[in-house]
């Protein structure tokens, strides 16, 4: 519609500044609406994606330390103590033979305390001869099966199954800090 | 100049939403890569440790049998107790895992062999413990291990020389002092197979050589024994690159009522490289009689060697259970090598009534004796039966679960002497009766 007596570019001008003030505003709402809802969603799913890696490597890592560290004793030992080692349990014990010591792995039951709550988990150990035991998994592993399985044939050296499963301690039951892993192996002694 | 302005917006907007976009895409490719690289990292651990295990298995089978170590594709349980194959695969939730069993060729330049000719080691093969899986975008991952395992304990040995085979079936008798030289030949003396030196009027000496191997199969023979018209043993001299002895040698004195001749022990002499008794051969140099006034002293057996492996017996014992006057005694076994592996029994005993035990002396780099048992011992009934001597040298003296002893036995009162020299040793489980004089001499 033509507007009396205005000229034709002080008309134009008006209709092009009061038509897209509104069209802007709108649209500038919208995505900013649209861009902070998924930015954050992102950034949200981002912050637990890391929290959950950091706990399946922190899982990973003390599985990998604890078969490893194991698996090499054995290689290294003169005997596997039968008698002074516990098998087929959930959590098992395997004493080892070396000149003049023994070396012992267990799972123990150890009280921590998380944020002030005490929250009761299983540590793999190491007990080398005389020395107080150490532990080989962190505060934030929890072991939940430390089996052992004695799989010597008649007077072969010995050979040792181990089925390890740990997961991060959470005793909220928060998802995001849900991580379990397990895994097997053997050893047998070189001597 | 209107219509300019509203065309910039729009490409504005574009840009602005192309660019969050790419942004957003970049970041869930991240997030979910994170994610997928950490789930495949436990994957490829958990493989890692499956494999390993397939190693240990493969190595478990092997040391219970090297024969068990076939080639072949190969499954795993433990269903029995202890690691077998079984089948050509097997599954552990979503993984497969197969034991690859290959045996290797050796190229060995003394035979002479073209490339190509190369011979296959029986005492080494090559254990593959491979892991197959399906990644989370469903490819399939593989995980392989490789280790060798050798039959050390045991070697059967690639024999890929000149030799050419020679095989004794039957009785060869010699009346006289011989010399055979076999240079070129592994000889072979089988079930039946009897080289014959006994002595007719006096006692006879056999010397063998050969730059290859000689092996007594269980049932052949070699003697140079006593005869009823001559009682005394006669001597047996063995120079080979490797023998084995799974039948008998003997030099044995041997004399019947009422012959009366004497019937001392002859001599036994082996030097090789490699020298292998088995739990049924025998190496004897006794004397052995019934006669009364008869001398019986037990023979000599010496062996020098690099390598020696026995589980069988070597004894140069004397009997003489009739004579009241002649004393049997024992006679003496000398043993000088490298490498001892022991579980047999090396004897020097005396079973006369007035008998003095023998004498032996082990001198060696190494030695691992387990259940062996080490006897000079006298069952002698009259005060002269005295106990014998014993000497074992060893940088490293292991006597394991074994007895050694130099004893009077039947009156207790004259044992012999055990000298054990050593750098390092372990007698877990030995009994050494009388005590020994320990002297700890290292290089």
């Amino acid at each position: 519609m033509k507007i009396e007596n205005c000229p034709d570019f002080v008309e134009s001008k008006l209709k092009i500044i009061t038509g897209f003030t509104l069209v802007e505003l709108i649209i500038y709402l919208s995505l900013v609406s649209l861009i902070a809802v998924v930015s954050i969603s992102f950034v949200w799913n981002i912050v637990n994606a890391r929290i959950k890696n950091e706990a399946n490597q922190e899982v990973e890592q003390n599985l990998r330390f604890g078969l490893e560290k194991i698996t090499q004793a054995i290689r290294e030992a003169d005997d596997v103590s039968a008698m002074d080692s516990i098998f087929n349990v959930s959590s098992g014990k395997l004493t080892l033979k070396y000149p003049g010591k023994d070396i012992i792995f267990d799972a123990p039951v150890k009280i921590i305390n998380i944020n002030g709550q005490d929250v009761e988990i299983h540590k793999l150990r190491i007990k080398d001869g005389d020395s107080d035991p150490k532990d080989l998994t962190s505060n934030k592993i929890d072991i939940i099966n430390f089996k052992l399985t004695n799989l010597t044939r008649g007077l072969e050296p010995k050979n040792i199954k181990i089925n390890l499963t740990i997961k991060h301690v959470n005793p909220t039951q928060n998802l995001r800090w849900a991580a379990e892993i397990s895994s097997e192996t053997a050893s047998s002694i070189r001597k | 100049m209107t219509t300019n302005k509203s065309g910039q917006i729009l490409i504005e907007i574009s840009i602005g939403v192309g660019l969050f976009v790419m942004i957003a895409a970049a970041l869930i490719t991240l997030t979910l890569g994170s994610y997928q690289s950490n789930f495949q990292a436990a994957q490829e651990t958990k493989a890692s440790h499956l494999a390993g295990e397939g190693i240990e298995a493969a190595r478990a089978i092997k040391n219970y049998n090297w024969e068990n170590l076939t080639n072949g594709s190969h499954g795993l349980t433990y269903a029995n107790g202890f690691w077998e194959f079984q089948g050509s695969l097997e599954n552990i939730g979503p993984y497969a895992r197969e034991i690859i069993i290959e045996s290797l060729s050796r190229q060995n330049n003394f035979c002479g062999l073209l490339p190509g000719q190369d011979v296959i080691d029986p005492d080494i093969k090559k254990v593959i413990s491979k892991i197959t899986w399906k990644s989370v975008s469903s490819k399939p991952r593989i995980t392989e291990l490789v280790s060798y395992l050798s039959n050390w304990t045991n070697p059967v040995k690639t024999r890929c020389s000149k030799c050419e085979l020679y095989e004794i079936s039957s009785v060869v008798e010699f009346g006289a002092d011989t010399v055979l030289d076999w240079s070129g030949k592994d000889v072979v003396i089988k079930p039946g197979g009897h080289l014959k030196a006994d002595s007719k009027n006096n006692p006879i000496s056999l010397t063998i050589t050969t730059n290859c191997s000689l092996i007594i199969e269980d049932g052949g023979k070699i003697t140079a024994e006593g005869a009823l018209s001559n009682g005394n043993g006669g001597v047996i001299n063995i120079t080979a690159s490797e023998v084995k002895i799974v039948g008998t040698i003997s030099a044995n004195g041997y004399s019947l009522e009422p012959i009366g001749l004497s019937a001392n022990g002859g001599s036994i002499n082996i030097e090789a490289t490699d020298l292998n008794i088995p739990v049924t051969g025998k190496m004897r140099a006794w004397g052995y009689t019934f006669s009364p006034s008869t001398n019986s002293l037990g023979g000599i057996a010496t062996v020098k060697t690099t390598n020696f492996n026995h589980q069988g017996e070597i004894s140069v014992d004397a009997l003489n259970v009739q004579s009241a006057s002649e004393k049997p005694d024992a006679g003496t076994i000398n043993i000088e090598c490298q490498e001892l592996v022991n579980s047999g029994k090396i004897n020097a005993n005396t079973y006369g009534r007035h008998g003095r035990a023998g004498i032996i002396k082990i001198k060696t780099a190494n030695a691992s004796s387990n259940n062996t048992n080490i006897t000079v011992d006298s069952w002698g009934i009259t005060g002269v039966a005295v106990g014998g001597k014993i000497s074992l040298s060893a940088n490293r003296l292991n006597i394991l679960n074994s007895s050694v002893s130099a004893i009077d036995i039947k009156n207790n009162k004259k044992p012999g002497i055990i000298t054990l020299i050593y750098c390092g040793k372990d007698f877990t489980g030995a009994t050494f009766n009388p005590t020994p004089i320990e002297i700890v001499s290292c290089p």
